[in-house]
């Protein structure tokens, strides 16, 4: 573990006094709380340093010895123990020195960011107190965050997914229309709360990779159409799938090349409005024939002195 | 409504040692939602974490319950921002 300067997470020097050390915690923590930072991961990490920082320098006992020992402050005792053990050997060996007095220590023992003396007083968790008031030590659990990974055509319709969270299996109605980077929060599904407090809650995000012909803003659905051009010209019908149902639009006669069509109730599901749906807008792309024939292009001249003729 | 869905408000202060004038003046800001029975007042299930989270605000950092008005108004305007900003960005990749 690295070696964390607590004066410095709380911005202070070292001959603060109690004093300020309270008002520096209360103006960080003011700041950094996960309450008021929800889904902030550096305010989250923050927090859990000046917590860390408030509770060794606020003690003390334990400020002494951090000033003392350092980042092996919380093997005071057993240094001390085996300082005075070394101390006898020497005298009794006639000799001083001869050995480190810190061996047998490495210093820290936690293998994250954090001490233990952290991760026992929070779990690793952000969460904070729940149950309220300092006379109990409740702690919520830890927040999870995960992403979900769907295709476009996964969401117009309301299914259900089991997911897998830290070896739990988690059952999840996912309702159709969500929107790439929604977040939902499932109460209670996060990290186990601590002496009794409430869990954490799990927040899956979902990005949405549209795997359609549609083009998605909200639950109004986009589409490019293209027409050929006698279906333009003299009307006619052409055929939209729209995820699975297909759905007959007639062509007005003369319909010119980007004319839009809104197709009222035929768009993208509301999300949790049970029945409701946005609007399809069709854009037609009148597509002009290529490789005429020579007969073709006749056809197409006599077309145009006809019109030259008006 | 169901019994399972609300707690007594007396209970859920003696299960989080808060003294009840508390709940009461988050009540008064309309900051929680009471629910009267019957002239006992309960808090509906929905509502606890709510509650919890203006618990953990008053006692980690000191805050009253004015100053619990301003931080929730302040973080809804911050969560409709949010979602503004998701339905822009989503908007933007039509024109991508």
């Amino acid at each position: 573990m690295e070696f964390v300067d607590y004066y410095k997470v709380l911005g202070i020097n070292k001959n603060a006094t109690e004093k300020d050390i309270k008002k520096a915690y209360r103006k960080l923590a003011r700041k950094y709380h996960p309450d008021v930072n929800p889904n902030d991961k550096t305010a989250e990490k923050k927090f859990k340093e000046i917590n860390e920082a408030n509770e060794v320098l606020s003690n003390p006992e334990n400020r002494k010895k951090y000033d003392k020992y350092g980042k092996d402050w919380k093997h005071a005792d057993e240094i001390e123990k085996q300082r005075a053990q070394q101390a006898q050997y020497a005298r009794y060996a006639g000799s001083a020195g001869g050995g480190n007095p810190f061996g047998g220590f490495s210093g820290g023992g936690g293998q994250g960011d954090y001490s233990d003396f952290f991760e026992q007083m929070f779990g690793g968790a952000a969460g904070g107190r729940a149950g309220g008031g300092r006379r109990t030590a409740k702690f919520r659990g830890q927040d999870f965050n995960a992403e979900l990974h769907l295709n476009l055509s996964d969401v117009y319709k309301s299914q259900k997914q089991t997911l897998t969270v830290n070896g739990k299996k988690i059952r999840l109605t996912i309702p159709a229309g969500v929107e790439d980077g929604q977040t939902i929060k499932i109460k209670g599904h996060g990290g186990k709360g601590i002496n009794g407090g409430p869990n954490g809650d799990l927040y899956i995000t979902f990005r949405i990779k549209n795997n359609t012909k549609f083009k998605r803003v909200g639950s109004n659905l986009y589409l490019d159409v293209d027409l050929d051009l006698y279906t333009a010209i003299l009307g006619g019908e052409v055929i939209i799938d729209i995820f699975g149902k297909k759905v007959k639009l007639k062509v007005k006669p003369e319909t010119q090349n980007g004319t839009k069509v809104k197709l009222k109730g035929k768009g993208f599901p509301v999300y949790k409005k049970k029945d409701q749906f946005g609007d399809l807008i069709i854009t037609y792309h009148i597509k002009i024939p290529t490789n005429l024939s020579e007969e073709e292009k006749e056809l197409f001249k006599k077309l145009a002195a006809l019109r030259n003729k008006k | 409504m169901s019994d399972k869905d609300i707690l007594k408000l007396e209970k859920f202060c003696e299960l989080y040692e808060v003294p009840t004038s508390f709940v009461d003046s988050l009540n008064q800001f309309e900051l929680i939602h009471l629910t009267a029975i019957d002239d006992e007042l309960y808090i509906e299930n929905e509502e606890l974490p709510v509650i919890e989270k203006f618990i953990r605000l008053h006692y980690d950092l000191d805050i009253n319950v004015e100053g619990l008005d301003v931080i929730n108004n302040l973080l809804q305007k911050i969560d409709t921002l949010k979602k503004e900003i998701i339905q822009l960005e989503n908007e933007l990749k039509y024109y991508r």
